[in-house]
């Protein structure tokens, strides 16, 4: 080794010194050499030539004899005929550039002999990587991989190997063989030791992060097709639990870190992109149903580079008082160093509902409306049957309502990127149109975008950038999740009407879809349900929205290694809907027939400043960061909402069509935050790591004298891998032990939930107005003792790297808790408020993570990428006020926060087989007082959350194809089904004379006859089941599921297919997203979680895991190609 | 050059801290903190208008009616809603089924709204106001607070007194109750105040339309109404029969010649003394929740069909008394018939929400009132004067113009025959004639009947809501109020 690094050295500094003198000629064809030597060695006849010469030798010891003793004489030869002399007779081969001659053995002449090798090296999404080291196994020969991602060595045979090797990916080794050219594609390694972590206000060596990051890549999400961000983490990092709570295009997520933390406060984590804490104000409009509009939709997943999930307290803190939940980091892409590249990505697809709700046709349908209407007959004798025997025999009409409401869906895609710069100006330029046609008619997604990042660079001290990203949505939208009933107030139906797919569920296949004359039929047998056809396709929701997140810094280096840094940011959004409910010719008599419109409008504007030092240091082995720092933010937004009615036509849709203006209101509130924070990073040779962190923050929300919290966390690491005592484990290229502690916080209550509010005026129904003067009402109590929520954690982790980095574990394990819940306890009603906010209350997750990732083959042609994820969360209330229940209702169902229990589903217990006497369900009388049931008859029926949950995803690639198959799963979670008791409860509802339709099921094996023992209750159109409709075990389900979300087949064009177009890569795939689902959930899709926050009241953080007639998820099919130019 | 970074860093700071405290300072912008609320006349005016609010607003007053007539004879046995009310043994458990604690809550809610307006409108300055109107509005604010309290004490008895807003957490708020007696006498103590502070010509509240401003509120003598029906409930016959007088000598509210007049829209007719204005918007107020569950899970009892002497069977107009006639209507929701008293014609537009006002007090109950205390005191020489004044009633029974939207009949109603000496030759029978036409002229109004129940034959009242004691008369405290206010105890028919 010693000889060779010496050789090289010294050719290094020949070459650099002969470049320099002449530097247009080869040296090889004008020097001349003379030489004499008789029973030398060979290396002293190398040491000789290069004496007399600027010639050297590059060679490998072990495969050139350099013992071998040399006689000759030559005089004044050129180097290649001295060269030929010196190894004629022997295996050796030698190459000649200018000063350089590379020795390499000769092969048996059966070998075919190769002069060099090229090829191209890309990610396994096709893209080109630059500055990939390509080496010749064994040697320091080599070159690096140029812009285009190509490269080409020479003076390479058939049995060397080449390596290549990339930070943050895993390293390859190729025997060369007979090939010409070799493509390889390089595989993300997911703990790549050098890789570079974004923190909070700077960036982290992988090898010194202390705390529980997660970090996924744009290769990590680049397949899952889907509108954001937030849904693209899902099954890919250990302790994140990720919820659609919808199929609707841009429809909501719930994503909890590590567990709920808040009753009250919201448990959504923070989002900051590229710096700018994002304000995803939850917005909704009332006559959409219950969705809130979800503000991660509106930003483009494809512009993303890195996302880091900040999880325990180390990582968090920096973010203080908006930690407590976890923290998502979004780095987008950013200019690089060359010639600009223009990438273009096209996808397109189609969606379908995987599975559907077996409902009754015509036939059977007739004959259980008449057996219900028998039942009434008995006392109120004008309930003769409703259908005749002909027509159960015959029906005329049978709509599939399922069949009308729900199509096969579209995506389309399109996003183009161009990036590139110089030393002094990177750019990034991209823009994209994606729009996704939803699987129910009315519903879909349009959304176009652009973004540029530039930074630049002034003299040597002061570099300066921007991100700007804007984009448009146009959202189609339907009234979805929530109950069918027309008349159910507390959705505001009984002006809305219900929602459409609820109502398709319940829709009697006896009524057709269309009248004759081809209007929407309005069946006056049940007034409670209106048409979901024209629920859909008639009322229009039409949401706009414009958002600008947009940011500039400015970067000063003041002494080495002391820089400031200052950005400013905003993130604007305004959203316009408007809705249009036209005139309805054949409503019934009595009701309003004419139309009615409304328009809502949001408009928020926040900034954010943002100044900090960094001082990094080093002296000797003791390695420090310093940073301090201010930042505040204002966020300030105003709503408004106006309904108008007695529209007459549909041709004017606006608002002037109307008559009445029924509601007209506005709201408009700011809150702001201001903080200091700094950090302490220490490292001893990279071996004991130290990390302090310190937010001092204050919030606007909070009582004048507790705006400010202080929010501290230690963390430390050992990296036992470097010690001299395993210095000889080979097998280990790392092994880190993490320890943290600290405080976050939790400060999402309403803006001014600190202080005593009048409510002005908003209308007589909805605010304090009377007799059309304006009132005032007190709308919430000073609360001026509140403050933040804190909450506590300690996490252990440890991160191991075998066989060169081959196979990498992460292990968490943490305990988190929650002091001062920030809750809204419920007071007497005596103080004239139901609710008031305060501090009380702990609880405490706990929960352990566990991620594997194994290259577990990587060849030239063949390489298996495998990950698996899985990851626990114990949920316990320790603490509630006065150790009282909290109960929250919703969806025909509760739930509960106990002391000593999980938040839990709160439910009558039934038992499994109907009363064989008269076929009504049985309570279960557990406190045993006998009579009607009671509050103690309720029990804890199980938890909303998984025992267990995550993702395992294999890659493999052959050749020129890749292929990646990633599973998703959730066990143990419980989903209560309020879908399924609107069709199951067979009852007939006030303003309906016939009843719901229902499932199979339920139908077939009803109970019909003394003795009959089974599961499903007889007809309850009298009202004789009335317990079926209390909050019961009956629909609650277990929600457990295996899903193979996507599954993608890519291929990327050969290199010289490429070259041939003038192309740097082309690759082409399918993706399947929700190809399978394994479950016994018995909904559309286990899937799903109604409550939002934003709609389900006072401790909604309870109401977890309930379907409520939400869109499902689909399952699509997606072509795409990317090209880069 | 390295000044230029010199002064980069300085204006960074100093950015910084200016703007590091004003971020802190946001205001309340679509609303005002309640500390600095009441600094003039027109918040009073505000103030005193977001307590009626409360009051009318849905789940209120429109509520706790339901509860009193649900209770008396006049509704059938309801199948959904309240259905325990007629079965009072039933109601001991789960006293927090839906609804039973809504009236209650809302109640409360509105004294608290006005035990703060009567704590801050006494501070500002006198002259923020003009004339007389900072007296009056307290006044209104007192007249609020003593109704609020009739109707607390009506449903459950024994309830807390609270006079104070109390703003401090829940140790702060264990309120026990204050006895039935003690209440009402609360109710007297703030009516006078109202009857006494306010004026005797009912002015224009400073704006501009003078009969719109005084509707639906507070006056001299819609206190002196509710403080003659708690006389007549003392039976204190002189005190209810002044008090009547009183009113019906102001000469302010004529008795309507049509009857129609008083609940047809635009009502608001001659007799109307206090009435709840409803607000044509989407939702519940007024009397939305009310019309709602008339013909749904509120029936006529059979009782009611012999009470106006009509067929129930026949579902048929019998074209006769405009009081039946009016009411007894078609549910476009529902195969029952709707009792549309208070309900308008054009029925349930919007998804089932139009609403009317809601009369309150109305100068028929006053003369009902005055005839029962004469007759209650002297038979003889009051005779033919109560019988007049029961004819003049039966006689706006008929109806000539009436046009019946529900079923097809002739248009105007007959009449019903007049009442003779000989039908009322008794105290007894008069007693009995008066109590039967008050039934057929003021049913589905207010708390009526279920008050006048108690009144005349308790033994009655207790036999048609199988109630075993007194107490039983009354509502069971809302489970949830025992549990956060622990000073608070159960209604012993309930515990």
């Amino acid at each position: 080794m010693g000889i060779f690094k010496a050789i090289f050295i010294t050719a290094f500094i020949v070459l650099i010194s002969i470049l320099q003198t002449f530097a247009n000629k080869d040296y090889s064809q004008i020097a001349r050499i003379s030489l004499e030597c008789s029973q030398t060695e060979l290396a002293d006849v190398f040491d000789e030539i290069e004496n007399v010469s600027e010639f050297f030798f590059l060679f490998n010891e072990k495969l050139i004899d350099t013992d071998r003793e040399i006689t000759m004489s030559v005089d004044h030869k050129k180097i290649d005929k001295i060269s030929n002399t010196l190894f004629s007779e022997a295996n050796v081969k030698c190459t000649i550039t200018d000063r350089e001659n590379i020795l390499s053995p000769k092969y048996s002449p059966n070998r075919q002999q190769q002069d060099s090798i090229s090829g191209m090296v890309t990610n396994n999404s096709g893209e080109p990587l630059q500055g990939v080291t390509v080496l010749i196994k064994g040697t320091i020969n080599g070159t690096t991989t140029n812009i285009d991602g190509h490269y080409s060595i020479s003076n390479i045979s058939d049995i060397t190997t080449l390596q290549f090797s990339f930070v943050g990916m895993s390293t390859q080794e190729v025997l060369v063989g007979n090939q010409t050219i070799i493509n390889i594609i390089m595989i993300s390694n997911v703990i790549g030791l050098n890789e570079v972590v974004v923190i909070g206000y700077g960036s982290q060596s992988r090898k010194d992060v202390t705390g529980a990051i997660t970090t996924l890549t744009a290769d990590d999400i680049k397949s899952m097709e889907v509108t954001g961000i937030d849904k693209s983490i899902q099954g890919k990092a250990a302790g994140v639990l990720v919820t659609n709570n919808t199929g609707e295009p841009g429809g909501g997520v719930t994503i909890r870190i590590r567990g709920t933390t808040s009753i009250s406060s919201g448990n959504d984590p923070l989002y900051v992109i590229d710096g700018i804490p994002l304000v995803n104000t939850q917005t909704s409009n009332r006559n959409v149903g219950e969705n809130r509009v979800n503000g991660m939709s509106q930003i483009n997943p494809y512009d993303v580079e890195s996302i880091e999930i900040l999880k325990d307290a180390a990582a968090t803190s920096i973010f203080g008082a908006r930690g407590a939940n976890g923290v998502i980091l979004i780095k987008t892409k950013r200019g690089k160093i060359g010639k600009g590249e223009l990438t273009v990505d096209l996808k397109i697809g189609m969606s379908e509902l995987a599975r559907r709700y077996d409902l009754l046709g015509a036939s059977d349908y007739a004959t259980l409306v008449n057996e219900g209407r028998a039942q009434l007959a008995e006392i109120e004798p004008e309930y003769s049957p409703y259908f005749s025997q002909s027509f159960i025999n015959n029906p005329t009409v049978n709509t599939n309502w399922q069949d009308e409401i729900f199509r096969l869906g579209k995506v389309e895609e399109v996003n183009v990127s161009f990036v590139g710069g110089t030393e002094t100006t990177k750019y990034m330029v991209s823009s994209g149109f994606c729009n996704q046609e939803g699987i129910i008619i009315g519903s879909d997604f349009n959304r176009f975008n652009i973004r540029a990042n530039v930074d630049q660079k002034l003299g040597d001290r002061f570099s300066l950038g921007t991100n700007l990203y804007a984009s448009v949505i146009d959202q189609r939208r339907i009234k979805n999740d929530g109950s069918p009933d027309n008349a159910d107030a507390s959705n505001l139906n009984h002006i809305y009407g219900g929602s459409v797919l609820s109502t398709t569920l319940v829709k009697a296949p006896t009524t057709p879809v269309y009248l004759a004359d081809g209007t929407f039929s309005n069946d006056g047998a049940q007034k409670e349900y209106g048409n979901p056809v024209r629920q859909a396709l008639d009322v229009n929701i039409n949401n706009e929205v414009n958002r600008i997140i947009a940011s500039a810094y400015a970067k000063v280096d003041l002494l080495p290694g002391f820089n400031f840094r200052v950005q400013v940011s905003g993130d604007v959004r305004n959203e316009l809907e408007n809705w249009f409910d036209p005139p309805n010719p054949n409503a019934f008599e009595g009701t309003d027939w004419r139309g009615q419109a409304s328009q809502r409008n949001f408009n928020q504007r926040a900034w954010t400043l943002e100044n900090y030092f960094t001082y990094k240091l080093g002296i000797n082995n003791h390695n420090f960061t310093f940073l301090a720092g201010n930042t505040m933010q204002e966020i300030m937004w105003e709503s408004s909402f106006i309904l108008v009615s007695g529209i007459v036509s549909d041709k004017i849709q606006t608002l002037n069509a109307g008559t009445d203006i029924d509601v007209a209101i506005s709201d408009k509130q700011a809150y702001g935050i201001n903080s200091y924070f700094g950090r302490i990073d220490y490292n001893y040779k990279g071996k004991y790591l130290l990390l302090l962190n310190a937010r001092y923050d204050g919030s606007s929300r909070f009582g004048k004298k507790h705006r400010y919290g202080f929010f501290p966390s230690a963390s430390v690491g050992w990296r036992i891998s470097d010690e001299y005592f395993l210095e000889s484990a080979n097998f280990l290229a790392n092994w880190k032990l993490r320890v943290s502690y600290g405080i976050t916080g939790n400060q999402e209550i309403s803006n001014y939930a600190s202080r005593g509010i009048m409510s002005i005026g908003t209308g007589t129904n909805t605010g304090s107005n009377y007799n059309n003067q304006t009132g005032g009402v007190i709308a919430s109590l000073p609360s001026p003792n509140l403050k933040w929520e804190e909450t506590t954690q300690f996490n252990v982790g440890t991160d191991v790297s075998l066989f060169k980095s081959r196979v990498n574990f992460t292990m968490d394990y943490y305990i988190k808790t929650t002091n001062d819940l920030l809750f809204l306890v419920p007071v007497p009603s005596t103080t004239g408020l139901s609710h008031k906010w305060e501090n009380i209350g702990k609880m405490e997750n706990r929960g352990i993570e566990f991620s594997v990732n194994a290259n577990i083959i990587t060849s030239n042609k063949f390489n298996w990428n495998a990950d698996f994820i899985i990851s626990k969360n114990d949920n316990k209330v320790l603490e509630l006020m006065n150790g009282k229940d909290v109960i929250a209702s919703g969806a025909g169902g509760s739930s509960i926060a106990r002391v000593g229990e999980p938040i839990s589903f709160y439910l009558y217990e039934f038992e499994e087989y109907v009363n064989p006497e008269d076929g009504t369900v049985v309570i279960v009388d557990q406190d045993g007082s006998g009579g009607p049931p009671n509050e103690e008859d309720r029990i804890i029926a199980g938890s909303p959350f998984p025992d267990f949950y995550g993702g395992f995803t294999n890659t493999l690639s052959y050749k020129n194809f890749d292929l990646s198959i990633f599973f998703q799963y959730s066990y143990g979670n419980k989903i209560y089904n309020a879908t399924r008791s609107w069709i199951e409860t067979l009852k007939l509802n006030d303003r309906t004379i016939i009843g719901t339709n229902t499932t199979q099921a339920a139908f077939d094996n009803r109970w019909q006859q003394p003795g009959d023992i089974t599961r499903y209750p007889v007809v309850n159109y009298d009202g004789r089941n009335n317990v079926y409709t209390l909050p019961n075990t009956g629909w609650l389900e277990d929600g457990s599921y295996l899903r193979l979300k996507t599954l993608t087949l890519g291929y990327n064009f050969a290199p010289n297919v490429i070259s041939k177009l003038s192309l740097k890569s082309a690759r082409i795939y399918i993706t399947v997203v929700n190809l399978l689902t394994f479950t016994n959930y018995s909904g559309f899709d286990p899937e799903v979680d109604h409550f939002t926050g934003v709609n389900g009241g006072a401790n909604s953080d309870l109401l977890r895991g309930y379907d409520y007639g939400s869109y499902p998820q689909y399952r699509s099919f997606i072509i795409g190609i990317k090209i880069s130019f | 050059m390295k000044n230029i970074y010199k002064y980069i860093l300085l204006f960074s700071v100093l950015t910084l801290f200016s703007q590091c405290q004003k971020v802190l300072d946001q205001d309340v912008y679509s609303g005002v903190e309640m500390d600095v609320f009441y600094d003039s006349q027109s918040a009073a005016e505000m103030g005193i208008t977001g307590c009626y609010n409360r009051f009318f607003n849905e789940g209120c007053y429109s509520q706790l009616i339901c509860f009193f007539q649900v209770s008396t004879d006049d509704i059938k046995q309801p199948i959904g809603w309240l259905f325990q009310l007629k079965d009072r043994t039933k109601l001991g458990f789960n006293s927090s089924i839906s609804g039973f604690n809504t009236p209650w809550a809302k109640l409360y809610t509105t004294i608290a709204n006005v035990n703060f307006f009567l704590e801050k409108v006494p501070e500002i300055p006198n002259d923020k106001f003009t004339d007389n109107r900072k007296k009056e509005l307290l006044a209104e604010g007192h007249f609020l607070r003593g109704v609020c309290y009739y109707y607390l004490a009506m449903a459950w008895g024994d309830v807390p007194v609270v006079l104070k807003l109390e703003t401090g957490s829940l140790e702060n708020n264990q309120i026990c109750k204050s006895s039935y007696a003690e209440v009402i006498e609360l109710v007297k103590a703030e009516l006078t105040i109202a009857a006494n502070d306010l004026p005797a010509i009912l002015e224009n509240y400073d704006d501009i339309s003078a009969t719109n401003q005084r509707k639906g509120r507070a006056s001299r003598w819609a206190a002196k109404a509710y403080l003659a029906r708690i006389a007549l409930m003392e039976e204190d016959w002189a005190a209810a029969l002044e008090l009547s007088d009183e009113i019906i000598n102001s000469g302010i509210y004529p008795l309507a010649t049509s009857w129609r007049s008083i609940f047809e829209e635009p009502m608001n007719s001659s007799e109307s003394v206090f009435e709840q204005q409803n607000d044509y918007s989407p939702g519940f107020f007024g009397s939305g929740i009310f019309g709602w569950f008339m013909g749904f899970d509120f029936e006529f009892a059979e009782e009611v069909y012999e009470v106006f002497d009509t067929a129930d069977t026949l579902m048929v107009s019998q074209g006769k008394d405009i009081r039946w006639e009016f009411m007894f209507g078609d549910n476009p929701w529902s195969e029952n018939t709707a009792i549309r008293k208070h309900v308008p014609p054009r029925g349930y537009d919007m998804g089932g929400i139009e609403q009317m006002n809601f009369v309150l007090i109305r100068t028929t109950e006053l003369y009902f009132n005055k005839y029962e205390s004469l007759i209650e005191q002297n038979y003889e020489s009051n005779k033919q004067a109560a019988l007049d004044f029961l004819n003049i009633i039966r006689a706006r029974a008929k109806d000539l113009t009436f046009m019946n939207p529900w079923w097809s009949v002739p248009v105007g109603t007959t009449g019903i025959p007049d009442l003779t000496m000989a039908d009322v030759n008794t105290k007894d029978k008069m007693l009995n004639a008066i109590r039967n036409e008050k039934r057929r002229e003021m049913i589905y109004e207010d708390g009526m009947r279920w008050f006048d129940l108690v009144r005349w034959d308790k033994e009655y009242a207790k036999q048609i809501t199988n109630s075993a004691t007194d107490n039983h008369l009354f509502l069971p405290i809302p489970e949830n109020e025992l549990l956060l206010n622990e000073a608070l105890v159960q209604n012993p028919a309930y515990q």
